[in-house]
């Protein structure tokens, strides 16, 4: 293109020819538009200035949001564990190991062991479906329910019926739990147990090399679906000496290896087998172990948990108790002085049903806390950490008692007789002689550690 | 255990109510004890209405503080125990070496022999 005098003329075409003055307005036109794009130029950096700002504010934001939802959860997740026992209970009869591997995303396995005031021994396993806050939630609200029901209730079945309907009415999403319960009596060693669509725990008896399942039916636990309809069932299995029951989350066995393979109840039944005469805690160490080499480099998709108990003889405890096991006598455990009275109601109650009068259970009211005293602070020394056994048996005949401490024994035909004139005004030296003042048979073990005390029943006056 | 005490022209007045075998509460029978001695009591009267259980951890203390009044040139007496914490001190021999008053002219009179013996 070039331009003359008068005309704009393409060259190219030489057809339009424009005259100065359109060729100025052209011009114009152009500047004008060149001004008016820059204008939008600078607008539009403003506004993508702005917009970046916007979304530097939104990004900053969200930041402080995952941030504080995932503090909320670690939050949850210590609220979650500090639900696991930091410590298994010690107990009469039955050792116990645990372990919980977490993800370290807020799981819902959840244990416990409680001993009853009957000293029977509840193990409990539960799992809640899916994770984050809803699960430890639910999780909370069921233990603290198992907990309750646990004490006030025997049957395994039937607490599982009222916590699924304590349940049922809380929860409000589409959660639910899997659960097995277990009441371990330590002198007759069985144990009754219910299960609420848990994986059945494992019982391996290494006097026979044999393993088994137990399985019983039960529906789920708490699904809105599930109340008025979930109905469990109690069983009851005889536990010999050393026998040993695997309690575990599926979390365990639906690790994968890495091609993808479940590691499966089958090949923990394996590792059970393999491992089952091991010391426990070395049992699931062993278990861990076993499903982390199958796993190799995979993670785990769920937190699991493993707990194991072994009962032990009892009747080799009872040899020193002066019963046998077919008389079924009930146990106490206490360990200070302030559990005495605790320990104590529960026996005097029980008399109370059996129709003693109430002169007979003041005067064992005595014996009782001589007896406990006595092996607390001299058996014992006083030391918490050693235990003073009590079993008892209450029946419309008599009320025996046999309290064994873990001291060094004493002879008690050395005591002093405390209405002796230069004893009279001892502060010490009265236990044994109410003991025996009160009780119709009072008799020691060789060792001196063990009372035997009965008192027979004399009607209701 | 709740331990009430009250003094009034030398005369110590201590009430236990509920039960007596606790450490803490035996110590802090002790305590009381041992206070009114100091602040000059030669009778102690303990009284026992409302003391509903005791055992030979409660007698010993018992027996303890009447050896300290004793010693101290008073005198510690017994008042209004119930039937089940009689039976409990009679069993142990107590009624030889402490007085025991069931009622308040027991009381009196046990209070009274005392002013004369000291």
């Amino acid at each position: 293109m070039s331009i003359n005098n008068q005309y704009l003329e393409f060259e190219e075409t030489g057809t339009q020819k424009l005259t100065r003055s359109e060729l100025l307005q052209l011009y114009n036109d152009a500047v004008r538009q060149n001004a008016q794009l820059q204008q939008e130029n600078r607008n539009l950096h403003l506004t993508v200035e702005e917009r970046n700002r916007e979304i530097k504010q939104v990004s900053y934001n969200l930041e402080r949001v995952r941030l504080d939802l995932e503090d909320e959860m670690e939050k949850a997740r210590r609220v979650q564990e500090g639900l696991l026992p930091k410590e298994l209970p010690r107990m009469v009869n039955v050792k116990s190991a645990s372990v919980y591997i977490p993800t370290g995303k807020v799981g819902g396995d959840l244990y416990d062991i409680i001993i009853t005031t009957r000293q029977k021994i509840a193990v409990l396993i539960f799992d809640v479906s899916g994770h984050g806050i809803p699960a430890a939630l639910i999780g909370a609200m069921a233990k603290m329910l198992f907990a309750h029901y646990i004490e006030k209730l025997q049957s395994p079945a039937r607490i599982f019926a009222e916590v699924n309907k304590q349940l049922c009415r809380f929860i409000k999403t589409e959660q639910y739990l899997t659960a097995f319960l277990g009441i371990i009596d330590p002198i007759k060693n069985t144990m009754v147990y219910s299960r609420a669509g848990h994986v059945p725990p494992m019982v391996y008896k290494p006097g026979t090399g044999t393993l088994s399942r137990l399985d019983a039916k039960g529906f789920f636990i708490g699904h809105s679906a599930l109340l008025g309809v979930a109905e469990y069932c109690d069983q009851t299995i005889r536990l010999d000496a050393g026998d040993k029951v695997l309690f575990y989350t599926d979390g365990l066995t639906e690790g994968c290896s890495p091609e993808g393979k479940l590691y499966g109840g089958e090949r923990l039944m394996n590792a059970f087998k393999k491992y089952g005469s091991l010391e426990i805690n070395h049992l699931l160490s062993s278990l861990v172990k076993d499903q982390g080499k199958f796993r190799g480099k995979t993670p785990l998709r769920d937190d699991f948990t493993l707990l194991c108990i072994e009962v032990g003889d009892s009747d080799f405890m009872l040899a020193d108790s002066g019963f046998q096991r077919s008389d079924e006598p009930d146990i106490l455990v206490i360990n200070t002085l302030a559990e005495i009275e605790e320990s104590c109601a529960v026996i005097l109650k029980e008399m109370d049903r059996c129709g003693y009068n109430d002169k007979s259970i003041r005067q064992f009211k005595i014996c009782i806390f001589e007896m406990l005293t006595n092996a607390i602070l001299h058996g014992n020394d006083g030391d918490p950490g050693k235990k003073v056994i009590i079993f008892y048996q209450v029946t419309t005949l008599a009320v025996t008692i046999n309290v064994i401490d873990e001291g060094n024994g004493f002879d008690p035909a050395i005591l002093p007789d405390p209405l002796l004139p230069e004893n009279r005004m001892k502060d010490h030296g009265r236990g044994v002689f109410l003991i025996k003042h009160y009780l119709d048979q009072v008799e020691f073990n060789a060792r001196g550690n063990r009372i035997l005390g009965r008192k027979f029943h004399t009607g209701k006056q | 255990m709740d331990l009430l005490c009250n003094r009034k022209d030398g005369v110590a007045f201590i009430a236990l109510v509920g039960q007596f075998w606790q450490r803490e509460d035996l110590q802090a029978f002790e305590c009381a004890v041992k206070e009114s001695i100091s602040g000059g009591c030669r009778i102690a009267v303990i009284d026992v209405d409302h003391l509903s259980f005791i055992n030979s951890m409660g007698l010993g203390m018992l027996a303890r503080s009447f050896l300290r009044f004793r010693d101290s040139g008073g005198k510690m007496i017994l008042y209004r125990p119930r039937s089940c914490v009689l039976e409990v001190i009679e069993i142990s021999g107590f009624k030889t070496f402490m007085p025991i008053a069931s009622d308040e002219k027991e009381l009196e009179g046990l209070i009274q022999g005392s002013d004369r013996i000291l």
